[in-house]
C-alpha cells in the first residue's frame, strides 16, 4: 500500500526523496520504496523520518 | 613477468589498500548500507550462494570417475562457477538497489569497475596461448573471466543507473 501520508508530509516540507534520505542516512531508493510501499521501515528508521518531518508515527505510519 | 614478481605486487597493492582504507575510516566514502539495502544483499548473497551450489553440483555430476571433465579443468570449473555467483550476486542488488553504498557515488564506482575490467580483458587476450592446457580450457582463462564478470557488473550498473534517471525524470 503507497504511503501517501510520507509523501504529502515531505512535499509540505518542500523536500526532494533526496534530502529527505540525506537527513535520515537512507539511500534515495530507500525512500522511494517506502513511499511506493515496496518496503516496511523498522520503528527505528520511522522515528527518524517523523523527525525529520515533524510529523508523529502515528500521522505518518499508522491507522491507513 | 614471473610468478613471484606478480605475488609481490599484489600483495604491496593489498598492503597500500589496506593503508588508504584505514586512514579514509572515518570519512564516508561508501560501503555503507541502510537497511533496506541490508535486507538486499542478504537475498543477493543467497541467491549467490545457491547458484555456486547448483553449478558445483553440476560440475560433479559431469565429472568422470578419473576426476576429470572432458572439455575443462576442474579448476577452471570451480572458479568459473565462483565468478557466475558473484555476477548473480552484483546484479540483483544492483537492480535492486543495495550494491552501491548510501554515500558511494554509482558513477565513479562503475568507471572503476570497467577500467579494471578492461584489464584483465587485455591481459586475458594477450596471453590466450595458456586458454587451454591438454585441450581443455584451463585456469590461464581467469584474466578474461574476471574482465567479462566485471564488465557485466559494470554493465548492469549503467543501464540501473539509466533507469534512475528515466524513474527520477
Amino acid at each position: 500500500m503507497k504511503n501517501l501520508k510520507l509523501k504529502a508530509a515531505r512535499t509540505m516540507k518542500d523536500m526532494s526523496q533526496e534530502d529527505l534520505a540525506k537527513i535520515v542516512g537512507v539511500s534515495r531508493q530507500t525512500i522511494s520504496s517506502i513511499e511506493k510501499g515496496d518496503y516496511n521501515p523498522t520503528i527505528k528508521l520511522c522515528i527518524s523520518i517523523c523527525k525529520a518531518l515533524d510529523k508523529t508515527l502515528d500521522e505518518l505510519f499508522w491507522g491507513q | 613477468m614471473d610468478f613471484a614478481t606478480g605475488f609481490a605486487i599484489g600483495f604491496l597493492f593489498v598492503i597500500l589498500l589496506v593503508i588508504i582504507v584505514s586512514l579514509n575510516k572515518n570519512k564516508k566514502i561508501g560501503g555503507e548500507y541502510d537497511e533496506r539495502q541490508q535486507i538486499v544483499r542478504g537475498k543477493g548473497y543467497k541467491a549467490g550462494f545457491f547458484t555456486m551450489l547448483i553449478l558445483n553440483m553440476i560440475i560433479i555430476c559431469l565429472t568422470n570417475d578419473d576426476g576429470s571433465l572432458k572439455y575443462i579443468t576442474s579448476d577452471a570449473a570451480v572458479l568459473i562457477s565462483v565468478f557466475i555467483a558473484l555476477i548473480v550476486f552484483a546484479v540483483y542488488c544492483i537492480f535492486n538497489d543495495g550494491y552501491f553504498g548510501v554515500f558511494e557515488k554509482p558513477k565513479s564506482t562503475i568507471c572503476l569497475l570497467l577500467l579494471i575490467s578492461l584489464i584483465n580483458i587485455l591481459i586475458g587476450i594477450a596471453n590466450y596461448k595458456e586458454w587451454f592446457y591438454d585441450g581443455k580450457l584451463s585456469s590461464g582463462i581467469m584474466n578474461f573471466v574476471c574482465g567479462i564478470t566485471l564488465f557485466v557488473i559494470s554493465l548492469a550498473g549503467v543501464v540501473k543507473l539509466m533507469l534512475n534517471k528515466r524513474e527520477d525524470e
